[in-house]
């Protein structure tokens, strides 16, 4: 039948004359009133949660940077400074015992004496008796400085030594034996230059290296204010890559109530994940099922007959099972782990209870597995996560998240959940399998 | 243990890919349609809107037997208006026909009745009527209350006459007669006694062919064949005949037999009095009811005034489990509007159900 104009008009003219007014009632107002503060409080915890987010996850990046930033390129900057200044510096200690950090300065003629003379007296003597033969030479040293006319000779030879780096055995060989020529009246330090010939007899620096235990000291020594150290030891261990097992379990807002802890999430994945210097990367493979989720889709349909019949088919989808890869970065701090992530489902399974209303009345029910009419067959998930390590093999965490892109297909079905995008809360037990 | 947990997830996802590909489509939802049964248009000054599913309007649809003949009836109403359709049935004698809806182009609007005698058997119509003292007739059961049987409504009725005779007898006689219908078995039965213990019987202005007639005499078969020739009779008896027609029309007819004397006997009665020729087969009347005040449809002044169809479809049972016809069609005919007695015209667009 074609409904024309004026049929319509008169429709409603006898539909309006048909009923009486409603009457006001404030009683009205404040349930209108009621309904759009709960819209309003919905609104304003969708915002909580995408600004918080945002806000966390840009936190968390930023983080990454100020924790992972390379130190050692401004120190090498400020050490080229230092050499332009006539500033010397030595490397990273490499001995453990033995052999100590050497210090030379240029600007003291006595500098390659004293110094050999410290390093002997720092491996021979007991530290009260190296500060006491460190003073005395510094005196001694002091006294050599007026006396002696090769002050320039050794002078260059200790700048040799020390620009020569420590293995340079011929010219601290031949610095002592200067040393020895020049300065034998000394009896303190003709005994530091004997002991020293001693040493550079029996072994030459190198052999002394690395001959003698040692272990690296990745720490930089600052002996003296104004003095930069910079270590040439930039270790950068390769990424560690781990297989695990995640197993997740916990509860989320319900579809059709919005109600919290009416619906379940239990997921099982299968994940890798690369530990780059603190920074993590997962991804992975997993399959997730929600429970009693009361996801209702309608299909509606104003059947004329004899009279009219309005049907309502409802899809009431309990069970939801996806597939899923989940893509995380985080960072971790000794033993806890924390990031975001998201992760794209595919649904491969639903189990569903269709009901069938005719004019409001339940006129049949029954379950359907498998279809997914109305849904979307990809979706995302967006989430914040935390985990701490318990033992080498075994995490326990925590996820919270949403729905990013919607379940629900905008075609013939209308939505009658309350919420598209439920809020989930989990726990999460994870297996190291391969590490 | 690491093979098992992989072993372990990969035949989950197979069995869930397995469990996913099995299942079993969802039931369609009725498709939605427009109103099916409307009346549109208007009447005299009123105008009408009726669709069944708006406005609390609903269809109705029944057949319904009105005087022992089925009348195919809808009616769409919302409480305050209401629009009525009958189609009177036809080939009310045959019975294998007599409750089928036929389909025509057109249904002549039926003439009124009620108020005119559509049959009329007055005492003095009988051929004895000079021995009769009264004649209680009764009509389906129900006592008539005079001497002349008088009927104003088409129909098929069972008419009985109990005979007071003047000589004290009673005679009590029933029969089939149709008022208003195509009659396809009229004729009369005739009879006639000689020789004093012998009767022969036949019938008269047959109008349809006899395929096969079985005679009863006081509700026993005597006798197969067009004409009874019986003898060694009782004194007085009820003489039936059981005509079955061709065209699978049924008919009985019985008299009563007095062989002393013919005066004291009741000849077919149904052939007696004055007859209507006026027919209500598949003829059409409307009702409507609007404004507080109620029409119906009237043969007009050409008596050519129809229900045009432009379609008729058959529909689903109704709750009832009553079967539909879905008729389209236009009326243009005058309506006497009942309250106020004036006649007014009808332009009516229907769609229609009607129960058959």
């Amino acid at each position: 039948m074609s409904l024309e104009d004026k049929n319509i008009d008169q429709m409603f003219s006898d539909a309006a004359h048909s009923q009486k007014a409603p009457q006001y009632d404030p009683a009205y107002w404040a349930e209108m009133n009621a309904m759009l503060n709960a819209r309003d409080a919905k609104k304003r915890g969708f915002l909580f949660w995408a600004f918080g987010g945002t806000i966390v996850f840009a936190g968390l990046f930023l983080s990454l940077f100020i924790f992972n930033m390379d130190l050692s390129k401004t120190q090498e900057r400020y050490t080229q400074v230092a050499l332009s200044t006539d500033m010397q510096f030595e490397n990273v200690d490499y001995t453990k015992n033995a052999i100590r950090p050497i210090q030379k300065n240029v600007n003291t003629d006595e500098k390659s004496v004293s110094s050999i003379n410290k390093q002997e007296r720092k491996n021979t003597s007991t530290e009260s008796n190296k500060m006491q033969s460190n003073s005395d030479v510094n005196t001694r040293k002091n006294s050599l400085t007026n006396n002696k006319n090769t002050r320039e000779t050794k002078s260059d030879k200790s700048l040799f030594i020390a620009q020569e780096s420590k293995g340079q055995s011929n010219s601290l060989e031949h610095s002592s034996e200067l040393d020895l020529k020049n300065e034998n009246s000394d009896d303190d330090l003709n005994r530091a230059s004997i002991q020293v010939n001693e040493m550079n007899h029996n072994h030459t620096a190198d052999d002394a290296i690395q001959n003698l235990p040692f272990e690296f000291v990745n720490v930089l020594h600052l002996d003296e204010a104004g003095n930069i150290f910079h270590s040439n030891n930039n270790f950068k261990p390769r990424p560690r890559l781990s297989i695990y097992a995640k197993l997740g379990g916990g509860l989320m807002e319900n579809y059709k109530t919005s109600r919290p802890y009416e619906s379940g999430l239990i997921d099982l994945s299968l994940n890798l994940e690369g530990n780059f210097n603190g920074i993590i990367l997962r991804t992975g493979v997993g399959a997730q099922h929600t429970s009693n989720a009361d996801l209702i889709l309608s299909k509606k349909a104003k059947v004329y007959g004899f009279g009219v019949t309005r049907h309502q088919r409802d899809l009431s989808y309990q069970s939801l099972f996806d597939l899923y890869i989940p893509l995380e970065f985080g960072y971790r701090i000794n033993a806890t782990s924390f990031g975001v992530g998201v992760q794209a489902n595919y649904l491969i399974n639903t189990g569903m209870d269709l009901n069938h209303y005719e004019d409001h009345f339940l006129v049949e029910t029954e379950k359907y597995y498998g279809n997914t009419d109305g849904l979307n067959k990809f979706s995302t998930q967006g989430y914040l996560w935390m985990e701490h390590q318990l033992t080498s093999r075994i995490a326990l965490g925590a996820k919270v998240g949403t729905n990013i892109s919607g379940r629900i297909k905008d075609d013939s079905y209308f939505n009658q959940s309350s919420t598209t995008n439920p809020i989930y809360g989990q726990i999460t037990l994870r297996f190291n399998i391969l590490q | 243990m690491n093979k098992k947990i992989t072993y372990l997830l990969l035949l989950s996802g197979l069995l869930t890919l397995n469990f996913a590909c099995s299942k079993k489509d969802l039931p369609d939802i009725p498709y939605e349609n427009n109103p099916v049964f409307n009346v549109n248009g208007t009447i005299g000054n009123e105008t009408i809107d009726l669709h069944a599913g708006e406005n609390d309007a609903l269809m109705f649809a029944s057949a319904e037997e009105y005087n022992g003949v089925n009348r195919f009836t809808g009616v769409l109403s919302n409480g305050q208006e209401e629009v009525k359709m009958q189609i009177f049935g036809t080939n009310v004698d045959i019975p294998h026909l007599s409750d089928k809806f036929i389909e025509l182009p057109e249904y002549l609007i039926s003439e009124q009745f009620g108020t005119t005698p559509l049959l009329t058997i007055e005492q003095g119509d009988l051929s004895n009527a000079s021995t009769i003292n009264t004649i209680d007739w009764s009509i389906d059961g129900d006592p008539h209350g005079s001497s002349t049987l008088t009927i104003n409504e088409p129909g098929k009725y069972n008419v009985c006459a109990n005979v007071h005779y003047n000589n004290g007898a009673v005679v009590n006689v029933c029969n089939t007669i149709i008022v208003g219908f195509k009659n396809y078995t009229d004729f009369e039965l005739e009879w006639e006694m000689f020789q004093s213990d012998s009767i022969v019987a036949t019938f008269n202005s047959l109008s349809a062919t006899i395929q096969n007639v079985r005679w009863y005499i006081d509700d026993v078969i005597i006798s197969e064949g067009a004409i009874l020739y019986a003898s060694n009779l009782p004194d007085t008896f009820h003489l039936r005949a059981e005509v079955h027609f061709q065209n699978g029309a049924v008919a009985k007819r019985t008299v009563f037999v007095n062989k002393q004397s013919d005066e004291y006997s009741l000849h077919d009665f149904t052939t007696a009095g004055i007859k209507s020729q006026l027919t209500w087969d598949s003829s059409a009347l409307f009702t409507v009811v609007k404004g507080g005040s109620t029409y119906q449809s009237i043969n007009g002044p050409t008596s050519n005034s129809s229900f045009v169809v432009t379609e008729i479809t058959e529909y689903e049972t109704n709750n009832s489990a009553t079967q539909t016809k879905l008729i389209k069609g236009t009326l243009n005919v005058p309506f006497k509007n009942f309250t106020s007695g004036e006649t007014v015209n009808a332009n009516l667009n229907i769609e229609f159900g009607l129960g058959y």
